[in-house]
């Protein structure tokens, strides 16, 4: 690395440990400069995301529609490009309900889609494999008693709103499995952000590091 | 096209219409309803006068009997039946009644007040009690002997207003139509049945609108001005400068009285003007379509293919869209008609043409349901003309039988055996005869329930049933549970400790973090280590791997840059293995960071062949594209556009394995129920630890080949598979310290706070 | 026409999803026909979300909101940078601002969860003092020590402990949970299908 590179990178360090203080400056409290990291980092993911949209999809699209109009790939291009001026339109009062047709179709092609993945993807694989042996026997008994603490029905209520005793008990034990699990995906998230904390902190100290190296060598 | 000039308001009419488009007016001929006082108030009875003189205009409108055309002889008999009843009823009764008892609405004041005075009434209106239709029409005519046969007799109500004559002229046009009805299609049937219900609710709030202005007397319209009532306050009419300027044209510059008395009324309201006796909530400044209308804000009326364009949705999945007569009912409520915006009174007052108010009202953000409704009955408006005639006309129905598992449903108190009411007839007792649910015996029977006049203080209240008791007490269940506050503080701290608290908390956290990165091993005190061991999901993925050696590999970066501290470790180790048995990698992503990621990825790794796909638009529908695209490269031009080596595209039958590193939940079951769902290719993934419990599920059902989770994961697979380890191993060395802190936090925090508790809760139970 | 507006986008809605399931069903290469077009539709949608979202914090800056401000210039920025990219005009300038401004900005919002996980842990039975809250600080505390490093034979104990609980319990009760989203996902959908449910109106 030459010393010129290691000033650029300093200065790409300097620049990304000041935007983590700022944004750590909210475990003490929300301020201004927590804000303001926060204002800055959707900004750029704004742009980041329309830049790669463009690049990725709508301009690969246009080019092709204008290098030849006729191509069987620009005609298949026709009507998404219809639809999106369409969507366009849900920006103006009159006309809004044109653009609401257009995200009705995207609405209920993604419904369909997930509702088929739902049962496909879900559904029958989780209802109907893994429980095998005594242990997959115990797994698919909880999973019912979790099932159950969600389901609110009235079963298990008496005329006075109180619960009967069966299912007072099978709420509790799937309650218990529930609290159980959610501790365990507690337990994941914790290590997920210990990690995530340690890199950021790794990150500088071997950037810096390796400035050192270059600068003191 | 030839014109014809309105003698009334001087408006140009086509030629072929017999009314005035503006005013609604007899073309050719002068009615006794004009000649308004030149003072600028309507007096109650000129305000009834023009609300007959509207439905005058309504029923005669060319446009009414296309649509009735298309109504069935048995819908028409309804129409028929509905229009006899609001001629000898009084309309208000009945609606009073259904609101006030069938439905025990929330009743604004001016309609409570109205509904105590008829139910003090010592006899009910004649008619009442026979000919109200119901939802289920039994049109049998021996079952309404009071039912009488002159549709066009003038209510009393009514004769107390208007002239005999004018009366008997507006009531005499509802006979000229000649519409036979010849529709056979049972499901439009169904629906015009709906809106012919509707349009009777319409005309019995219309009445009661004109009851409301018999109510005051005419002759104390000064008196009532000077001291109005708080019910009569709300009776005046609001208009603003804005929704109504050319109104102040009128004021600023006179017109001659002559010149005055021929122009529609709207035109030469004032600012200052009021409709005494109609409740604000009807009356005021934002007046719904339908009242405008009403008030000769005409308007040309809707195509007739926009109601029966209504959607045929399944009742048992959509019962907000049936509009049965109680939701009607319940969006009549004039507390709900007052809503709207000035706007549209002004543009349809002004206005003549195809676009009607509700369009301007939908344009303005004012489409609401009720008002969609209010639509809806303003079309339904046009149909009882026609539906008179074809009382003629016959359509003879099949009888149908219910099948046994129906008849099995029946409420007992509705089959042949139940007891006869006291207040209906026998007859209605029994199967409908017409309409779709011909034959049916057990139907619903509305038409006597409704009809029966009753007060509304008699009546047997509903009791809760026992199910409806325990629907209270889960709602109550589900409701406490969102509310239930929180248990007490042990002990308060003084402000400003808690944020030092979680500063301290946040130092030593971070001290402990920065100490694992420069002395992992604490200088040699740390004593010997158990790491966590590879997992099974994790010897699957090596299995995977292995067998996937030599053939194209899809790998999907799908998770945040935010997650990338941890994923990033997790890519490597994955990403290593892959180049080092040799297969090509195709990388992409449903995210637009995600492509960035992958480029930094491959960028990583040395003589790893990859390409990147780039980015995948539509999420779930994206990855759906994708799975077929596994299958059919063929039909996958539109796959990843900005792709200028379509190859690759075509290459993807030949994946003979799936990678996903992703850090939401959403992404990796999506690949799951999109892509492995559907594909023989087996599916591995990085997750991050907080993760894996989900993908632990599928894992267990074999929907995912197996996975490695976060860097304990990555850090046990190098150690267990690969030749050397990487950095997930420093980075789990290093998180050592961190994770005893964190742990020992919890722990310290949970003793603490949990012994305070006891404490507290002993000292709380001794004071 | 009111019924015209109100009714067209449901009748799309029904149609399209309806078609959708019968072409993934039977018919695929009309489901790849239809998601191909959706997934064009989602990437304009997008686009249409970032540029509102420019507009809406444009009008803000002209109130003199200085956040605002700070979020155009980072999305203008960006898209600048982008455009030179393209140009040819500079060389990696996106990713140079993607490295150093994008990636430690959620790099370090996604760390801060560390912090707020271990206050809220610790506070945890101060706040919700109850029998459940004790179950849940327990195994949160089984199943992170269970990943952690930890001395040999502590390790043992937790690890033992941490994988059944894991492969019983949390399975169990994320199965529970992932089913009953399925079930929910499958009730949305028919009501998107029926025609009942209308969240292209919200």
């Amino acid at each position: 690395m030459s010393l010129l590179d290691s000033l650029g990178d300093l200065g790409g360090l300097l620049l990304g440990f000041s935007l983590t203080l700022l944004v750590y400056s909210y475990v003490v409290r929300d301020n201004p400069f927590y804000r303001l990291a926060v204002h800055l980092l959707v900004g750029v993911t704004g742009g980041y995301v329309a830049v790669i949209l463009v690049s990725e999809v709508i301009a690969p699209v246009l080019g092709t529609l204008i290098e030849a109009p006729l191509s069987q790939d620009a005609t298949a291009w026709l009507l998404p490009l219809l639809l999106t001026l369409l969507l366009l339109l849900k920006a103006f009062p009159g006309t809004a309900w044109l653009g609401n047709g257009v995200l009705a179709v995207m609405i209920a092609i993604g419904a369909g889609v997930g509702l088929v993945g739902a049962v496909a993807g879900t559904l029958i694989p989780l209802t109907t494999s893994g429980y095998d042996g005594v242990l997959g026997l115990l797994v698919a008994l909880l999973t019912i008693l979790a099932l159950a603490y969600f389901s609110f029905t009235l079963q298990g209520i008496r005329a006075d709103g109180s619960e009967r005793g069966w299912f007072r008990y099978v709420r509790l034990a799937g309650r218990l499995v529930i609290t159980v699990a959610l501790g365990g995906v507690f337990a994941g998230l914790l290590n997920s952000s210990l990690v995530l904390l340690s890199d950021r902190v790794g990150f500088f100290i071997e950037r810096l590091n390796n400035l050192l190296t270059v600068w003191l060598p | 096209m030839s014109l014809v000039i309105c003698p009334h308001c001087q408006t140009e009419n086509p030629e072929e219409r017999e009314h005035c488009l503006q005013c609604g007016r007899l073309l050719g001929e002068l009615s006794p309803a004009e000649g308004l006082p030149d003072d600028n108030t309507l007096t109650d009875k000129e305000l009834a006068a023009y609300f007959a003189a509207g439905q005058d205009q309504r029923d005669e409108d060319d446009l009414s009997a296309s649509l009735s055309a298309g109504l069935p002889d048995w819908l028409s008999e309804l129409e028929a039946a509905a229009d006899e009843s609001a001629g000898t009823a009084d309309p208000l009764e009945g609606l009073l009644d259904e609101l006030g008892d069938g439905l025990e609405l929330d009743l604004p004041d001016w309609l409570q007040a109205e509904t105590s005075r008829r139910s003090e009434a010592p006899e009910p209106e004649p008619g009442l009690d026979e000919d109200e239709p119901g939802l289920v029409v039994d049109d049998q005519p021996e079952a309404a002997p009071a039912m009488p046969t002159e549709g066009t007799q003038v209510p009393d109500w009514l004769a107390d207003i208007l002239d005999e004559e004018e009366a008997a002229e507006i009531f005499a046009l509802e006979d000229d139509e000649d519409l036979p009805g010849t529709g056979t299609d049972w499901l439009k049937a169904l629906e015009s049945a709906r809106v012919a219900e509707a349009a009777r609710q319409a005309d019995e709030v219309r009445a009661s609108v004109d009851e409301e202005a018999e109510a005051a007397p005419a002759g104390a319209g000064d008196d009532r001005l000077e001291e109005p009532t708080p019910v009569e306050e709300a009776a005046q009419f609001d208009f603003s400068d804005e929704t109504l300027p050319e109104l102040h044209a009128s004021e600023d510059e006179p017109a001659p009285a002559d010149q005055a008395e021929e122009q529609p009324m709207t035109r030469r309201l004032h600012p200052s003007s009021e409709l005494r006796g109609v409740p604000e909530q009807i009356a005021g400044s934002d007046l719904p379509d339908w009242l405008a209308e009403q008030l000769g804000f005409g308007q040309e009326l809707e195509e007739p293919e926009e109601f029966e364009e209504e959607p045929p949705l399944p009742d048992w999945l959509e019962p907000i869209e049936a509009e049965t007569a109680d939701q009607v009912a319940a969006q009549l409520d004039p507390a709900s008609l007052a809503q709207g915006t000035p706007d549209e009174a002004v543009e349809a007052a002004t206005e003549m043409g195809a676009e009607s108010a509700p369009d301007e009202a939908a344009a303005t953000g004012g489409d609401e349901d009720w008002l969609t409704a209010l639509a809806d009955l303003h079309l339904a408006d046009e149909e009882p003309s026609a539906a008179e005639e074809s009382l003629e006309a016959t359509m003879v129905l099949e009888e149908s039988v219910a099948p046994d598992w129906m008849e099995a449903l029946k409420p007992p108190e509705l089959g042949p055996a139940a007891p006869e009411r006291e207040t209906a007839a026998p007859e209605r007792e029994t199967a409908a005869s017409t309409g779709p649910l011909s034959g049916l015996q057990g139907v619903i029977a509305i038409e006597p329930i409704i009809a029966e006049p009753r007060g509304s203080g008699r009546g047997a209240r509903s009791e809760l049933a026992e199910e409806q008791r325990r629907q209270v007490a889960l709602l109550e269940q589900l409701m406490l549970a969102e509310e239930r506050p929180a248990p007490a503080a042990v002990e308060r701290l003084p402000a400003g400790v808690g944020e030092w608290a979680r500063l301290l908390i946040g130092l030593v956290l971070l001290a402990a973090v920065v100490v694992g990165w420069l002395w992992p091993d604490l200088g040699g005190l740390m004593p010997e280590l158990r790491q966590p061991p590879v997992t099974e999901a994790a010897v699957a993925v090596n299995e995977a791997i292995q067998a996937a050696q030599g053939q194209i590999v899809l790998v999907a970066f799908d998770y945040a840059p935010g997650a990338a501290g941890e994923m990033d470790r997790v890519a490597d180790t994955l990403l290593n293995q892959l180049a080092a048995g040799g297969s090509p990698v195709l990388t992409l992503s449903q995210s637009a960071p995600g492509v960035a990621l992958a480029r930094q990825a491959a960028g990583r790794m040395e003589g790893l062949q990859s390409q990147s796909l780039g980015y995948l638009p539509g999420e779930t529908v994206g990855l759906r594209r994708l799975s077929g695209c596994l299958d059919r490269p063929a039909d996958c031009d539109q796959l990843f556009p900005a792709l200028a080596d379509r190859a690759a595209v075509e290459s993807l039958p030949d994946v003979g394995l799936i990678v996903v590193l992703t850090s939401e939940r959403d992404q990796l079951v999506g690949w799951l129920e999109q892509v492995a769902a559907g594909q023989e290719t087996p599916l591995v993934a990085g997750v991050t630890q907080g993760l894996s419990p989900v993908a632990a599920a599928y894992a267990g059902s074999n929907r995912l080949a197996g996975f490695i989770n976060g860097v304990p994961g990555a850090a046990a697979y190098e150690r267990a598979m690969l030749p050397e380890t990487g950095r997930a191993s420093q980075q789990l060395d290093s998180l050592t310290l961190a994770q005893w802190l964190a742990a020992a936090l919890l722990a310290v925090g949970g003793l603490y706070y949990a012994i305070a508790g006891l404490f507290g809760g002993r000292k709380r139970a001794a004071k | 026409m009111v019924t015209l507006r109100r009714v067209l986008p449901v009748a799309l809605a029904v149609a399209f999803g309806v078609l959708t399931v019968v072409g993934l069903v039977l018919f695929p290469p009309m489901a790849d026909l239809l998601t191909g077009w959706a997934s064009f539709l989602a990437a304009a949608a997008l686009l249409l979300g970032v540029l509102n979202l420019l507009a809406v914090h444009g009008r803000r800056v002209g109130q003199g909101n200085f956040y605002s401000l700070v979020l155009v210039v980072g999305l203008l920025g960006m898209i600048v940078l982008g455009i030179l990219d393209a140009l040819g005009v500079t060389v990696g300038g996106l990713a140079l601002a993607f490295d150093n401004v994008l990636l430690p900005l959620e790099a370090a919002l996604a760390s801060l969860l560390a912090f707020f996980l271990v206050f809220a842990g610790v506070r945890l039975l101060k706040r919700q003092r109850s029998v459940w809250a004790v179950v849940f600080i327990v195994s949160v505390l089984v199943v992170f020590l269970g990943q952690a490093t930890l001395p040999a034979a502590a390790g043992d104990i937790f690890a033992r402990t941490s994988d059944f609980v894991s492969k019983v319990f949390v399975n169990a009760g994320l199965r529970g949970i992932l089913i009953g989203v399925a079930l929910g996902t499958i009730t949305v959908t028919l009501r998107v299908l029926a025609g009942s449910e209308r969240p292209h109106d919200k």
